[in-house]
C-alpha cells in the first residue's frame, strides 16, 4: 500500500508537469488567429528590448553613476543647479504669464 | 542646462503619447475579461453551445487587444529611466514597490490564466477553466490598482519622509499610501469607467452584426450581459467620479478650478455645463473668464463640498491665499508667494546640507535637514518664478474634461436605452437609430476615456509630484533632439500596431462567431 502510494506521488508531478507542457505545446500548435498575434508579440518586444531599451532608453543614472551614494548626488546637485539662487528674494504676489 | 524648457516639452508629449496608446489597450482589457467571465459563467452552468461560441468570439477579440496592449506600459518605466531620471530616483520605493507587486501579479497571474483560457479549453476542466477566465479578469483589475496606487501618491504624496542624504522619498506608511482616497477613488474610477468601455465597445460591436443582418442571436445575447457589465461599470465611474471631485477639491484645488475655468470662486458656485473661454484671460486681469457658458447654479459647490453653499476657490482666490468659511468669512490661506518662499527656504536648506556634508559636518546637516523638513510640503514650489506657473494649462483641462462629462452623459442615455432594449423592449435593439447609434458609441467611449485621463494628467501641471516636484526639475540633463527623435519613432512604431491590430479585430469580426447555434435556445 505503501509502495503504491509512493508511485502515486512520484508520478503525480511528471503527469503535472507533463500535462502543462502539453498544454502550452498543443495550444500553440493548434493556433490559428494567434499565430500572427505572436509574429507581433515577438516583434514588438524585438523592437522595444532590443532597439529602443539598448540603444536609446538607457537608465541614465546607473549608467553614469556607479553607486547609489553617486546618483543621490548627482540628483541633489541638478535640483540644487535648478532651483532658485540663495539670494534670491521670495517673488511678489504679482501674476505674470508662465 | 540650456534647452531645459524643450527638454521638458518633449519629454511630455512622448509621455503623454505613450501613456494615452497604452490607454487605448488597457480599458478594454479591464472590462471585456469581465464580460467574457460573465459569458463563460452562463456557459458553464447552462452548456449551451450558443454561449460556448459567444464565450469563444468575445475571447479572441480579447487576445487580440491584450497581445496588442502587452508591454506597451514597459515603454512609460524606459522613459522614467532615461527622461524623467531625477524623479525616478527622488521618488524611491514609494513607485518601486508598487510597480514590483504589479511586474509580479502581471506576470504570473495574467500569463499563466491566460494561457489555460486561450489554450485550455479541452485540456482541463470546465470549472478550472471558468476559475482561469475569472482570474485572469481579477489579475488585470489588481495589476492596474498598483499603478493607479503609485499615480494616486504623485497627485497626493502620503506615507513618506524626504531623506536629504539619500535624495529620496522612504515609505513610512505602506498603508496610508494603498489606502489614499485619491488612490481608492482613482482605482474604482478607472476600472469601472474600463467596465463600461467594453460594455459600449461589446454593444457596438454587436449592433453592427445586427446591421449587417448576422450572428443575430450572439448579438442579443452579447447586448444583454455588455449592457449590464456597462450599466454597472456606469455606476460605479459615476460614484468614484463624485469621490474624485471632492478628493481634487480637497487636494488639488487649483485642478479644479482649471477643470472649470474658474478665476474667482464663491460661495453656491455655479458649474459650467459648457462653455467657451476666453483664450485672452490671465489670472489676475479683468477679463471675462468665457466668451460663452452654460452654467448649473450651485452646481459646483455640490459636486465639490456636497453643500449647496460650499465655497469653491477659483484661481485667483488660491494664487493669492483667499478662502471664505462655512460662516461666510472671508479668511486668509496660504498664498502661492507664501509656499514659494517656503520652497525658496526648503532649498536654501538643502543647499546648506549638501554644503555641510561636503565638510563633514554633521551637525550642520542635522540642522540642515531639520530645516528642509519644516518646509518640504512646498519644495517643489521653489523652483516657480511667480505663482501663475503653478497654473495648469487651462484651456486642455477644461474643454477635455468637459469633453469627458459630456461624452460620459451621452454613453450613460445610450447604455439606459440599451439595458432597457435588452431585458424590455426587444424591437428597440432592432431599430435602425438604435443600431447607427450603438455603433457610433465606440469611439465616443474612447474619446471618452483619453479626455479623462488628459484632465486628470494635464490638470495636475506643472507637477509631477503635486507640490513637492515640478516637471523641470524631475526631467534628466539629456538633449532636446534624443528625445524628439525617440518621440518620433514611437510615434511611427505605435501608428503601426495600432493599424495591426485594427485589421486583425477587423478580419476577425468579418469572420464572425460560429452560426450553427443560433436556433439553439
Amino acid at each position: 500500500m505503501a509502495k503504491q502510494s509512493d508511485i502515486s506521488d512520484k508520478k503525480r508531478p511528471r503527469n503535472l508537469i507533463r500535462r502543462v507542457a502539453d498544454l502550452y505545446i498543443d495550444g500553440f500548435r493548434s493556433m490559428t488567429v494567434g499565430r500572427s498575434l505572436w509574429a507581433i508579440i515577438l516583434i514588438k518586444l524585438a523592437i522595444l528590448f532590443l532597439v529602443f531599451r539598448l540603444f536609446f532608453f538607457p537608465d541614465l543614472l546607473s549608467r553614469d553613476y556607479p553607486t547609489d551614494e553617486d546618483r543621490a548626488a548627482a540628483v541633489r546637485g541638478q535640483l540644487i543647479d535648478r532651483g532658485s539662487q540663495p539670494d534670491r528674494q521670495p517673488t511678489d504676489n504679482q501674476h505674470s504669464t508662465p | 542646462m540650456e534647452n531645459l524648457v524643450e527638454v521638458v516639452d518633449w519629454s511630455r508629449w512622448q509621455f503623454a503619447l505613450t501613456a494615452m496608446y497604452h490607454w487605448l489597450f488597457v480599458p478594454l482589457t479591464l472590462g471585456i475579461s469581465v464580460i467574457i467571465g460573465i459569458m463563460e459563467t452562463i456557459y458553464y452552468r447552462t452548456r449551451s453551445r450558443r454561449w460556448l461560441a459567444i464565450t469563444k468570439f468575445w475571447m479572441t477579440l480579447f487576445g487580440i487587444n491584450f497581445a496588442l496592449g502587452v508591454a506597451t506600459g514597459i515603454i512609460l518605466e524606459f522613459e522614467f529611466g532615461t527622461n524623467w531620471s531625477n524623479y525616478s530616483w527622488f521618488v524611491g520605493d514609494i513607485f518601486g514597490a508598487p510597480l514590483a507587486i504589479e511586474g509580479l501579479l502581471a506576470f504570473f497571474m495574467e500569463s499563466t490564466f491566460i494561457a489555460v483560457m486561450f489554450f485550455g479549453w479541452n485540456k482541463v476542466s470546465p470549472r478550472f477553466h471558468l476559475a482561469a477566465t475569472w482570474l485572469t479578469a481579477i489579475g488585470a483589475s489588481i495589476s492596474a490598482l498598483w499603478i493607479l496606487i503609485a499615480n494616486a501618491w504623485m497627485q497626493h504624496p502620503v506615507g513618506m519622509e524626504f531623506d536629504p542624504a539619500q535624495m529620496r522619498n522612504v515609505m513610512d506608511d505602506f498603508w496610508a499610501v494603498v489606502l489614499s482616497p485619491v488612490a481608492i477613488h482613482k482605482f474604482f474610477h478607472a476600472v469601472m469607467s474600463g467596465w463600461v468601455l467594453s460594455g459600449v465597445f461589446v454593444t457596438g460591436i454587436s449592433a453592427w452584426f445586427m446591421l449587417r443582418r448576422r450572428n443575430h442571436a450572439m448579438a442579443i445575447s452579447s447586448i444583454k450581459v455588455a449592457s449590464a457589465v456597462g450599466a454597472i461599470g456606469m455606476l460605479g465611474t459615476l460614484w468614484s467620479g463624485d469621490g474624485s471631485a471632492v478628493d481634487v477639491a480637497r487636494v488639488q484645488p487649483m485642478k479644479l478650478a482649471a477643470m472649470e475655468g474658474l478665476y474667482d470662486g464663491s460661495c453656491g458656485q455655479a458649474i459650467s455645463a459648457f462653455g467657451i473661454l476666453n483664450p485672452d484671460k490671465k489670472p489676475g486681469d479683468d477679463k471675462p473668464a468665457f466668451l460663452f457658458n452654460i452654467s448649473i447654479p450651485a452646481g459646483l459647490s455640490i459636486l465639490a463640498t456636497h453643500s449647496v453653499d460650499g465655497f469653491v476657490p477659483g484661481i485667483n482666490d488660491l494664487i493669492e491665499g483667499r478662502a471664505v468659511t462655512p460662516a461666510g468669512d472671508t479668511v486668509k490661506t496660504e498664498s502661492y508667494a507664501q509656499r514659494i518662499a517656503a520652497g525658496q527656504r526648503a532649498q536654501n536648506a538643502l543647499r546648506r546640507y549638501d554644503a555641510a556634508r561636503k565638510e563633514g559636518d554633521t551637525a550642520a546637516m542635522t540642522q540642515a535637514a531639520a530645516e528642509l523638513k519644516a518646509d518640504f510640503d512646498n519644495f517643489g514650489y521653489g523652483y516657480l518664478q511667480s505663482p501663475a506657473q503653478a497654473v495648469p494649462p487651462v484651456a486642455v483641462t477644461y474643454y477635455a474634461f468637459h469633453i469627458m462629462v459630456i461624452a460620459g452623459g451621452f454613453l450613460c442615455l445610450v447604455l439606459a436605452l440599451t439595458l432597457w432594449g435588452a431585458f424590455r423592449r426587444h424591437d428597440l435593439l432592432t431599430k435602425r437609430w438604435y443600431i447607427l447609434t450603438a455603433i457610433a458609441s465606440i469611439p465616443v467611449v474612447w474619446i471618452c476615456s483619453e479626455a479623462g485621463w488628459v484632465t486628470a494628467e494635464v490638470g495636475r501641471q506643472p507637477w509631477i509630484i503635486e507640490g513637492l516636484m515640478p516637471v523641470q526639475a524631475a526631467v534628466s540633463d539629456i538633449s532636446a533632439a534624443s528625445v524628439q527623435t525617440t518621440f518620433w519613432m514611437f510615434a511611427a512604431v505605435f501608428t503601426a500596431f495600432l493599424a495591426a491590430e485594427i485589421c486583425i479585430m477587423t478580419r476577425q469580426l468579418r469572420k464572425g462567431a460560429e452560426t450553427d447555434f443560433e436556433n439553439e435556445k
